[in-house]
């Protein structure tokens, strides 16, 4: 049997694509302006701001106002449960990866004694990003 | 999530991680302006015979003030900060070679190898440019590859070989405009890609 484990593991805020872009470009830096995140990535202020918060509001990323000039700068970090999250998530992508592996190697192995290599998808997986 | 769509992620998540570090404020106009400054340093040297030191110092100095004036106006242009995070890194990436650099420059001086600091300097700033071409776009390792091969050249060909004045036209010179060039053409097209690949990499989640 396929260890559905790590499925169980992918948190369901950053799972969506947008957050899960906006964790990995804040996961490499300290922070990162709100200009610099919207060249990165290609959304819309409103979109990204929409994600902005649900990050925030989830406890991941924390916000720091300030002033350049006259005009205001908002800069995003990751908080440390937001990086433990993402390195969560990460983890469980490389088990999925690994078990998936591993359960085609058995299958080569012995076909016979696991004839279904399909496995239910958990819910987590099925939202919409 | 199919194990190819897992490994796919796990692709896509290194390469935005990588892409967050890099600096985008570089800025053709300021290759453009060291590479004609090293071009009147050249012809100052060769033609008006100025001293030295203070040619290409002053080279030295005008291309660095316009690099700060040209990178600033793009960040603030951009609403980041001029001493940004990036920034920071590309000064720390590029300080070792500049320091090597300059204590070179006494020692030579000092035991009468003067002809040997085009070689040398050249050596350095490619040394300098790859180690700032990780956190840039790729002409800058292109220019610092270019930079070692003249250098080592230079010094392998032998002192007195060629002028100082050629040397540093040549290459701080026609070099930096090339290089100043390629960027101002490359940056629209590189704006225009940044935005496909965003879009391919929400694609790709």
């Amino acid at each position: 049997m396929i260890d559905l484990a790590p499925f169980e593991e992918l948190d369901r805020v950053i799972h969506v694509r947008g957050r899960l872009a906006i964790v990995s470009l804040l996961a490499a830096t300290d922070r990162i302006a709100f200009t610099e995140l919207r060249a990165h990535l290609g959304m819309t202020d409103g979109n990204l701001s929409v994600h902005m918060r649900t990050l925030e509001e989830a406890g991941y990323v924390i916000v720091h106002r300030s002033f350049v000039g006259r005009k205001p700068r908002s800069e995003y970090a990751l908080t440390p449960n937001g990086r433990t999250v993402f390195q969560r998530y990460i983890q469980a992508l490389e088990a999925i990866v690994r078990e998936s592996h591993q359960a085609e190697e058995r299958f080569r192995e012995d076909p016979e004694a696991h004839d279904n290599l399909c496995v239910p998808v958990p819910q987590v997986l099925l939202q919409p990003g | 999530m199919t194990t190819r769509e897992a490994e796919e992620t796990l692709g896509v998540i290194r390469t935005l991680m990588e892409r967050s570090t890099h600096y985008r404020n570089l800025s053709g106009n300021a290759g453009i302006a060291a590479g004609t400054a090293a071009l009147v340093g050249g012809a100052l040297r060769h033609w008006a015979h100025t001293p030295f030191y203070p040619t290409w110092m002053a080279v030295l100095l005008f291309a660095c003030g316009a690099s700060l004036y040209f990178t600033g106006e793009m960040a603030r242009a951009g609403g980041e900060p001029v001493w940004s995070r990036q920034a920071q890194t590309i000064v720390a990436a590029l300080l070792p070679a500049f320091v090597a650099a300059g204590v070179l420059t006494v020692i030579l001086e000092r035991t009468g190898l003067r002809a040997l600091l085009p070689g040398v300097w050249m050596l350095l700033w490619g040394v300098a440019a790859l180690a700032m071409s990780f956190f840039t776009p790729r002409v800058v390792g292109l220019l610092g590859g270019a930079f070692l091969v003249a250098g080592s050249l230079t010094l392998l060909a032998g002192s007195g070989t060629w002028s100082d004045a050629a040397c540093m036209a040549a290459t701080f010179g026609l070099m930096h405009l090339a290089y100043g060039f390629v960027l101002i053409v490359l940056r629209p097209r590189r704006a225009m890609m940044d935005k496909g690949s965003s879009n391919d990499r929400s694609r790709a989640f």
